[in-house]
């Protein structure tokens, strides 16, 4: 991978089989700690909600359905783009990190596989779909979560919560637009770990950090561009 | 006379496989005992089974007539403070200069402040002929510099008894002969030392008696001199080399 | 046949159960071991760790710190435009980049690239026998090298954050300006009027405790994997999904105290 030229890959049809692998590893193998920590996410933002709420004597019932679209349009992407950012990032890095280091990706262009459809492709698509499941299933899970803590702690009713009435067309452009962008960025971002440190136990951790703040730093910056070009 | 090192009936398998079967070395004060034996005889467990870093099926271990003691971290660390390992390659600290890896254990074991300890540390570095590399790091001095700085730090505790697993492999000649003769410098102080290795050149150079392994049992040990062709087909063919 | 089902149902449950509570032993242990070390850590050491996993990383918590900064104006502007509350961006910025933004991405950050690594330097210390051969010489790994890593990271953490607010706090009042024209000023007073200590204490309170679920997280990580090659690569990955999910569950249980 050193000294090839960075992948170009999006012209190239992927290996279906390996797209489906990886998307049952990567996406829904990170489904369980996205909706975990989007649900307790939900439930730090309500008691912050609660908090102000008592301070300013609102009622909560009424910021519930602000609730739903500020997480549609913000924490939702946000948050899942981090989690995957770490979990999916660091999987991808160390593993085509030790792919190169283990020289497998040379035998794979040795036997005549075109690495762009087998390896970069299936993991991009995989990384686009996977990231739009978990902002989904995190928003559900947020809301969810948000409102079932509400109605427990007796500071507001569950159905306030999870009420999508304020969400609009542009929110969810917003939404898919972020959540996209940062499915792909995080393959790519990883990808480009790996061939910068690949080599040796060290490299692959390296490439497994640098995906990771890498993936990071691009969430951030997607969800500020975005942010300013939907306002 | 109680000896420096005393392994006795020492059995370990891993995954079902035998790996050391009925297994005793004693290893007297000043004396030098060389293990030999095929890769995967066993050997390198040995060394590590010495210093209570495995944990043997069945046998003991005494350094200085003193069993150790696996109830604790603590006792076990205790009961070894007689003995050091130098591990293959010596394995330094690689952001450590020299002299801060040889220091390590006399202030974490000693004590000793961070003024005594690097001197002391430089003064068994000049021992093993590495005092102008004192503050370079692992990394930029050869494997056999590494090596030496291995046994100064090993001696830094001044063991009664000291392993050595395969102190001479990959070195070259100029090398090994320093390393040979830093282990029988070590020896003449009055330290045991028990080098398990396969480079029967250094063994005839170096070795006071011989401990020969194979399948994981002691087949022969004894005397260089007492050697003759015959025992044991891979022994033969050891010993032609 | 329910017999064997409840066997299997027991396996299925037991089976996780008894290795979370392994990890937790064995964390705790460490966590223990490290604490006893505290009053005699190695003073170099931690200068060493502090220099390394602090100062290199202030560029890139600043840069994040920066992001999370302008990040949280985009995204309170917004509803603050449409509620048509401008005077109240200063205090809504301030309080999402104090209390939960800053010390929850800084964590991200630092977890992903200094716990990791750490982790991995301890897996490759094993894979290398280092730690062994410093055992065989009766040192105690934890307290020579384990501990001040641990109390070294644990305390970069909270320094990086309270230097993130900073960077957090002024890249928000540009950013005020630059996109909704609201006076750097004007932000300064509205965070004033309603912001004190309190909260940067409480966000900062926060990090103290991601920052010992980096450290113990990453330590553990690098102490369980194999010691080999691809153990190392496998440590750094753990170290940053776990010590994510631990930073998440404080994060709940933090808030809920405040």
């Amino acid at each position: 991978m050193r000294g090839r030229p960075a992948p170009l890959v999006a012209f190239e049809r992927p290996a279906l089989a390996e797209t489906a692998r990886q998307l049952w590893s990567l996406g829904l193998g990170s489904l369980p700690i996205a909706t975990l920590a989007l649900a307790f996410f939900g439930v730090v933002l309500e008691k912050h909600a609660a908090l102000q709420a008592q301070r300013a004597l609102l009622d909560l019932d009424r910021i519930g359905p602000m609730f739903m679209k500020l997480l549609v349009r913000e924490f939702a992407p946000i948050m899942a783009g981090s989690v995957l950012a770490a979990r999916l990032g660091s999987a991808t890095g160390a593993e085509l990190a030790w792919m190169d280091a283990s020289e497998q990706l040379d035998a794979l262009s040795l036997y005549g596989a075109r690495i762009g459809r087998e390896v970069y492709l299936p993991r991009l698509l995989a990384g686009i779909l996977g990231t739009l499941l978990v902002g989904v299933v995190g928003v559900l899970a947020a809301s969810l979560a948000a409102g079932g803590f509400a109605q427990l702690t007796g500071t507001g009713r569950l159905s306030a919560f999870v009420s999508p009435r304020l969400v609009d067309g542009k929110d969810l452009a917003l939404f898919w637009a972020k959540l996209g962008l940062d499915g792909a960025s995080l393959p790519l971002a990883a990808f480009l770990a790996a061939r910068r440190h690949g080599r040796g136990p060290r490299g692959i951790a390296r490439a497994a950090s640098t995906a990771v703040v890498w993936g990071v730093l691009c969430v951030l910056v997607w969800d500020i561009l975005l942010g300013l070009a939907f306002a | 006379m109680t000896p420096a090192l005393e392994i006795a009936g020492l059995d370990m398998s891993f995954g079902g496989r035998r790996v050391l079967d009925d297994v005793a070395i004693s290893v007297g004060f000043g004396e030098v005992v060389y293990v030999i034996g095929r890769s995967g005889a066993g050997k390198s467990v040995l060394a590590r089974l010495a210093l209570g870093l495995l944990t043997p099926d069945r046998g003991e271990i005494r350094i200085s007539g003193r069993p150790l003691d696996r109830r604790s971290p603590g006792a076990l660390r205790r009961s070894r403070s007689g003995a050091s390992l130098v591990l293959q390659g010596a394995a330094l600290l690689d952001w450590l200069t020299l002299e801060e890896n040889v220091a390590l254990p006399l202030r974490h074991r000693r004590r000793l402040s961070r003024g005594a300890a690097a001197a002391r540390a430089r003064e068994l570095l000049a021992g093993v002929g590495l005092a102008e590399l004192a503050f370079a790091l692992p990394g930029r001095v050869s494997a056999g510099a590494r090596q030496r700085a291995g046994v100064a730090r090993a001696l830094a505790l001044e063991p009664d008894a000291l392993v050595l697993d395969e102190p001479t492999s990959g070195l070259d000649p100029q090398a090994v002969r320093q390393i040979d003769d830093l282990v029988r410098a070590v020896a003449r102080r009055g330290t045991g030392v028990l080098v398990v290795s396969h480079d029967m050149r250094s063994l005839r150079r170096v070795a006071d008696r011989l401990v020969f392994l194979r399948d994981g049992r002691v087949r022969f040990a004894g005397k260089l001199a007492e050697l003759g062709p015959g025992l044991d087909d891979e022994l033969d063919r050891f010993l032609a080399e | 046949m329910t017999d064997r089902a409840l066997v299997a149902a027991g396996r299925a449950v037991g089976r996780p159960l008894v290795g979370w509570l392994r990890a937790a032993g064995a964390l705790a242990l460490l966590a223990g071991r490290s604490a006893t070390a505290l009053g005699s850590l190695d003073g170099r050491e931690l200068a060493r760790i502090l220099a390394w996993d602090g100062a290199q990383s202030l560029g890139l918590v600043a840069i994040t710190a920066a992001l999370a900064g302008a990040l949280v104006v985009v995204q309170t502007g917004f509803f603050i435009r449409q509620l048509g509350v401008l005077g109240l961006l200063g205090w809504g910025a301030g309080y999402a980049s104090l209390r939960e933004v800053c010390p929850l991405l800084v964590a991200l950050v630092y977890a992903g690239r200094v716990g990791a690594a750490r982790a991995a330097e301890v897996a490759a210390l094993r894979a290398g026998e280092q730690l062994p051969a410093l055992e065989a010489l009766g040192v105690d790994s934890v307290r020579a090298l384990l501990a001040p890593r641990l109390w070294g990271m644990a305390a970069s953490v909270l320094l990086l954050t309270a230097f993130g607010d900073v960077v957090a706090l002024a890249a928000a009042a540009l950013a005020a300006r630059g996109w909704l024209g609201l006076p750097v000023l004007e932000f300064w007073r509205s965070m004033r009027r309603s912001l004190g200590p309190r909260d940067a204490a409480l966000g900062l309170e926060k990090s103290a405790a991601f920052g010992l679920a980096i450290a113990l997280s990453a330590l553990r990580a690098g102490l369980a994997a194999p010691a080999n090659g691809r153990g190392v690569g496998q440590a750094a990955r753990a170290a940053v999904v776990h010590a994510i999910g631990w930073i998440l569950l404080l994060d709940v249980l933090l808030t809920g105290g405040m």
